[in-house]
């Protein structure tokens, strides 16, 4: 069974810092552990980041803004596909999938949805949207820039993340699952990565060298091919048919030891840091960017909105009088909405250490 | 309603701006009055005290944890601190 935690939060720009209660209890007789130092309102032992690692441990429960509508049923691998993190490419957001035994192409069927898919804004005109969930930073709307058939899917949101990567390089492969300069001599890869960061490769000619990797160790070198990643785990989305990570189940990430092949051949190997974090993308979104896209809002609340809009279309013409009443309008269907939501008689509660 | 009735209602022509304000008065009516909810569920990492919040958060209603005064791994809702802990972090990103 798990135990009882006791957690808090901060806000910290647009960060949420989460510290957990680290408390040290005796058995009654015996004073256990603490250091004198660590004791105390103040103390080391109070509050600190969370000591220990919690699968979905944080739950977020916020507003959001209806600018799109996802219309058809999602469906795994019809218009719903698994994602297992993302990288930064020229500074646009890009999200990377890959399979057990291969890269996975964005140009084939089915993962071509994401910009020719049957319904919404996809297909239908050169503006290609996704939907992207269970992201731990990026849910919400992005529109597609360039679908490859090599695992990566580049959108046009921009991420001031600067992390390294390398395209078309000549890298090396061994069986002891390192990777490291394969001739040009200039790429001391151990420099710019640690040990338990995450990497994508791509181009390799065999399949299980490609994809999302951890990296177990690095090795340090003042000669480039010595200068050397070892690979740890290798993460894959499942496919139902493939006997290795079929049983694993659609909507779960796969993972497995990484077994390199030994390559000493390729001259157009690309290496991206990236992030691990699984998640989905949905296509058939549509957007709400022309006269007959419908407004995602109940039909009272939509008439708060006309009003809304009147009122700024008044601050442009700096008839402020005309602002100040259609804003009046605004938030009085909006405070009416909300009372309609709640039924019978409302009274103040009078707390038991109120003055009476 | 549709984005066309709600012009002919204020008068515009300018579809791109209707739009835009459009977007604007949605942003703002969730903030006030919130009309569309979601949940979203992160692992926490051990020594990591910083998680983003989520891309298309307008306002966030509610943080809870799993375990939060439970052993049954029921989420519920944990406090805001007043100030910061002394023990500062290191993740800093």
């Amino acid at each position: 069974m798990a135990s009882s935690k006791h957690y808090a939060y901060y806000i910290r720009g647009s960060q949420l810092a989460i510290v957990e209660h680290d408390s040290s209890s005796g058995d009654g007789l015996n004073y256990s552990g603490a250091d004198i130092n660590d004791i105390g309102p103040s103390g080391g032992l109070q509050w600190k980041s969370p000591i220990a690692s919690i699968t979905d441990g944080l739950e977020i429960e916020y507003a959001y803004s209806p600018r799109y509508q996802v219309l058809s049923n999602t469906t795994i691998d019809v218009n719903k596909f698994y994602v297992l993190g993302w990288t930064v490419i020229n500074g646009y957001l890009t999200f990377l999938r890959n399979k057990d035994n291969s890269l996975a192409s964005w140009l084939t069927t089915p993962e071509s949805a994401v910009t020719s898919g049957s319904s919404g804004d996809t297909g239908g005109q050169s503006l290609d949207y996704i939907v992207v969930g269970g992201s731990s930073r990026w849910n919400g709307l992005h529109r597609v820039q360039t679908a490859s058939d090599k695992g990566r899917l580049i959108t046009y949101t921009k991420v001031s993340n600067e992390d390294a990567y390398w395209e078309n390089q000549q890298v090396d492969f061994n069986t002891d699952e390192e990777i490291f300069d394969g001739g040009a001599g200039t790429l001391f890869l151990a420099d710019h990565f640690t040990t338990n960061d995450y990497v994508f490769i791509t181009g390799s000619g065999t399949g299980q060298n490609n994809g999302m990797f951890s990296i177990s160790s690095i090795s340090t070198s003042t000669t480039a091919a010595s200068s050397k990643l070892t690979l740890g785990t290798r993460y894959a989305i499942v496919v139902s048919s493939d006997t290795q990570s079929g049983p694993t189940g659609l909507s779960n990430e796969y993972s497995a030891a990484a077994s390199l092949t030994g390559e000493t051949d390729q001259s157009d190997i690309s290496i991206y840091k990236a992030y691990r974090d699984f998640s989905y993308v949905l296509t058939d979104v549509n957007v709400l960017n022309d006269e007959s896209d419908t407004i995602d809002l109940p039909e009272y609340l939509a008439k708060a909105l006309v009003y809304y809009v009147k009122a700024k279309v008044a601050e442009d013409q700096g008839d402020i009088e005309q602002k100040e009443y259609n804003m009046r309008e605004f938030r009085r269907i909006l405070e009416k909405h909300e009372s309609s939501k709640i039924w019978g008689a409302r009274q103040l509660g009078v707390g038991p250490h109120a003055i009476r | 309603m549709k984005v066309k009735e709600l012009m002919e209602r204020v008068g515009m022509t300018q579809t791109g701006r209707a739009i835009a304000y459009i977007k604007d008065g949605l942003d703002e009516l969730n903030m006030l009055a919130e009309t569309h909810v979601t949940t979203q569920r992160i692992d926490i990492a051990k020594d990591q005290r910083y998680y983003n919040l989520p891309n298309d958060a307008i306002k966030i209603m509610d943080i809870r944890c799993k375990n939060q005064s439970n052993s049954k791994d029921e989420y519920r809702s944990i406090p805001r601190t007043v100030g910061q802990p002394v023990t500062e972090d290191a993740d800093g990103v």
